[in-house]
């Protein structure tokens, strides 16, 4: 298969042992790469019950065919484990350069497995790899850990590494790449973290082989112009994916005082134009992206002082709104020092918005908080807080756990406002505005995730996504279950997205049309809008039986109770709450799922070609 | 001395100047092509507005065809509809609030089909650009 090398690096951390493997070509063409093939590879090599942070498990990182060409915005990859957060699929995309530079250095992918004695870090130079000794690099943050490691090994090293929250195994840690882009969500840091590796340096010079590059250049060139000319081009852009926040703010479903609230009062110090007019220092880009929604921030004085890249929105959602914080240059600060320490701002926001909610109720006291007055709208306790949690400190260990065992573990209600589904903390949308984004929520394999289906584009933002035939929800107020297809729709489309290795973003202004001959073109194989779609599916149910081995059941498809059952009580959304159960009923159906147990039936997976997974669930 | 906006003056201006504009033509070259390009502009009382007026705007192939004020936006078939307050259409006018922004800051509420917005957004900004190529007065002011 033209384009991907078909070379997986298997890394065995107990034993020291590196040695190349070939990808089979039926498992290319089934499920491409990037997360569609990190999950492959999980399935079948992680057994049930496995300790996300013990021996057994794995941490596949992957690129896919996409990767690294000219395809616009195509230097993404994933990586794929079983969450520490979650003890479920875990599954993780991050963009920047990285990626491209594995591709290059003459891997697709790398398996890790196993659990180094000491710390380690993982070098790849264009085909060549080893393990050092990293005693000297553990302790060290993101930065620092990064430029160390460039001084050993040159400039052209590109680093993704884990911070001190990966090294304390914080169970919602990251893994950064490109000092500032993100495998942000899953706890996957802490999974690197428990085997002991410290980071993967990978040197990458080597020419990326496509099959049919004539083929390939047109239709990079076409797909390029369209995103060039479209509304992506002139929002994103200018905005950043900050773009978002008044729409969401305006329809009642920017969760504040950690979902208390659907709406905030200032938004305008905290959004889009606001960071282009405080903090914008300048724009950053993926590889290949034509379109640079990245920001490059500066606090130039005051406490607060700090450069980086960020934030985005759910950063000034989560350590923003849900922790009732106005102050933009604070907010900036406490992002980026997430990004530092390698934590998912998400998980970190939410769970810090928690911790204020169990303060405000008394669940938690200045005592339980090592002296700290953890109230809404303190910005000085949120970056008190952030720090604890990296190092586990005191209650920091207690908010390292996240919210669903924090809630477990505290009781007296608060499992009802643990903004989590299957333990992963819900990102910045509340669905009590747009009713069918908490059917993507309950039903994303990796947990309370957007991105799955992102139906928040067709809904808050009202923008559709090209990349399915019908993306229109006609009223997001109302539960209607006939648009369980769209978020059917969407989870397929985009799961390819992380599979191929392009970012979720061209899925708006792309159709199937576009993207699918850029696919067949680098592959050389045969690749049609039907293979495109039913790639997606078979990737979404393949995820769904890794869960479904681990125990994961219908109940488990659900809304934190404060989204089923306590209205909002002010703003555009006023008095509303979501009816989830017949928007499920309607999803089961549509995946040809059973509608009891939430499992894919024999029927879908034999479809699918998966009849090899019927007697493993 | 500019002219009036709102007011069936403007509207022709407003038309020269889109047709006057290669940017219009080069970017909006595929607009309203297969699909009903037309626009309704609904601008909701205040700063200086006593009522709801709305203008109408036929566009195809990066030219403007008509545009006037119009009574009921039910007679005509418009592919498009954004509404608006006056205040925040002054300053699209005035140049400004961009009318992007204005978007998505949710200022502007927009009907219609959002993919061919998506595809053709350049032209819809070229669109806004023009108006900056007249003098226009304002209710109110």
């Amino acid at each position: 298969m033209g384009s991907l090398t078909g070379k997986i690096l298997r890394v065995n951390l107990t034993t020291g042992q590196l040695h190349e493997e070939t990808v089979h070509g039926k498992d290319q063409q089934m499920f491409l790469g990037g997360n569609g093939l990190a999950t492959k590879y999980l399935f079948e090599e992680v057994p049930k019950g496995a300790d996300p942070l013990g021996h057994d498990n794995k941490l596949i990182l992957m690129t896919g065919p996409l990767t690294g060409t000219l395809s616009p915005s195509s230097g993404r990859f994933s990586a794929v484990a079983k969450s520490p957060l979650t003890n479920l699929w875990g599954s993780s995309n991050s963009g920047g350069k990285w990626g491209r530079d594995l591709r290059r250095s003459g891997f697709d992918g790398i398996i890790l497995e196993g659990i180094a004695r000491k710390p380690v870090c993982l070098l790849i130079d264009n085909g060549k790899a080893c393990l050092q000794d990293a005693d000297d690099l553990w302790g060290q943050n993101v930065k620092k850990a990064t430029r160390s490691l460039k001084k050993s090994f040159g400039k052209a090293c590109n680093v993704a590494c884990i911070g001190t929250a990966g090294e304390h195994l914080v169970r919602y840690a990251s893994i950064m790449n490109d000092v500032h882009r993100t495998l942000g969500r899953c706890g996957l840091g802490a999974v690197m973290g428990g085997k002991r590796l410290k980071a993967i340096a990978v040197i990458g010079n080597q020419k990326i082989q496509i099959a049919d590059e004539e083929g390939f250049q047109e239709a990079a060139r076409k797909a390029r112009e369209l995103i060039e000319e479209s509304l992506l081009k002139i929002t994103l852009e200018v905005y950043g994916t900050n773009m978002v926040l008044d729409l969401v703010n305006v329809k009642g479903g920017f969760p504040t005082r950690n979902w208390q609230s659907g709406s905030c009062t200032y938004a305008d110090n905290i959004n889009g134009p606001a960071i282009n007019d405080k903090i914008l220092v300048g724009k950053t880009a993926c590889f290949a992206c034509p379109i640079a929604c990245g920001r490059l921030s500066e606090v130039k004085s005051g406490k607060y002082r700090c450069k980086g890249e960020g934030p985005e929105y759910e950063s000034v959602g989560a350590l923003g709104a849900m922790c009732d914080v106005k102050d933009l240059e604070a907010i900036t600060f406490a992002h980026l020092l997430c990004n530092e320490y390698g934590l998912d701002t998400v998980s970190t926001g939410s769970t810090i918005a928690f911790t204020m909610e169990c303060f405000e109720k008394g669940i938690l006291t200045r005592r339980d908080l090592d002296g700290l007055e953890a109230r809404f709208g303190d910005v000085d306790a949120v970056i008190a807080l952030i720090h604890k949690v990296a190092r586990r400190q005191g209650v920091g260990s207690l908010l390292a756990e996240g919210t669903k065992r924090m809630s477990q573990k505290l009781g007296q209600g608060s499992e009802a406002f643990a903004m989590q589904v299957k333990g992963l903390e819900l990102p910045a949308y509340d669905c009590r505005a747009t009713k069918i984004t908490g059917l993507g929520f309950a039903v994303a394999n990796r947990g309370g995730d957007h991105i799955t289906a992102y139906v928040q584009g067709p809904t808050f933002l009202d923008i559709p996504f090209l990349i399915v035939d019908e993306s229109t929800i006609q009223d997001p107020a109302v539960e209607n279950p006939s648009e369980a297809k769209v978020v059917k729709d969407l989870e397929d489309a985009l799961t390819v997205f992380d599979s191929v290795g392009c970012c979720k973003f061209m899925g708006m202004a792309l159709m199937a049309d576009d993207i699918v001959p850029m696919i067949a073109s680098v592959t050389g194989r045969d690749f049609d809008v039907t293979g495109f779609r039913r790639c997606g599916e078979r990737i979404v149910n393949l995820a769904r039986c890794f869960n479904v081995r681990e125990g994961l059941g219908r109940s488990d498809d659900t809304l934190p109770k404060r989204l089923l059952e306590e209205p909002l009580k002010d703003g555009p959304a006023k008095g509303m709450v979501v009816d989830l159960e017949p928007l499920l009923d309607a999803y089961y159906d549509v995946r040809g799922w059973n509608k009891i147990t939430g499992k894919p039936t024999h029927e879908k997976l034999k479809e699918l070609g998966l009849t090899s997974l019927i007697t493993k669930l | 001395m500019g002219v009036l906006y709102p007011s069936n003056e403007w509207c022709e201006e407003w038309k020269k100047a889109i047709n006057n504009s290669e940017n219009c033509a080069e970017k909006g070259k595929n607009w309203g092509v297969g699909f009903n390009g037309n626009w309704v502009f609904e601008l909701t009382p205040g700063a200086g507005l006593d009522r709801t007026t709305f203008l109408y705007m036929e566009a195809i192939g990066g030219k403007c065809v008509a545009a006037r004020v119009i009574d009921d936006p039910s007679a005509v078939e418009a592919g498009f509809y954004a509404t608006g307050s006056y205040e925040e259409y002054k300053k699209v006018v005035k140049g400004e609030r961009d009318f992007i922004e204005g978007m998505i800051r949710g200022l502007f509420r927009l009907k219609g089909d959002m993919s061919r917005i998506m595809r053709n957004a350049q032209f819809i900004r070229a669109v806004a650009d023009s108006i900056s190529s007249f003098e226009a007065e304002y209710l109110g002011e």
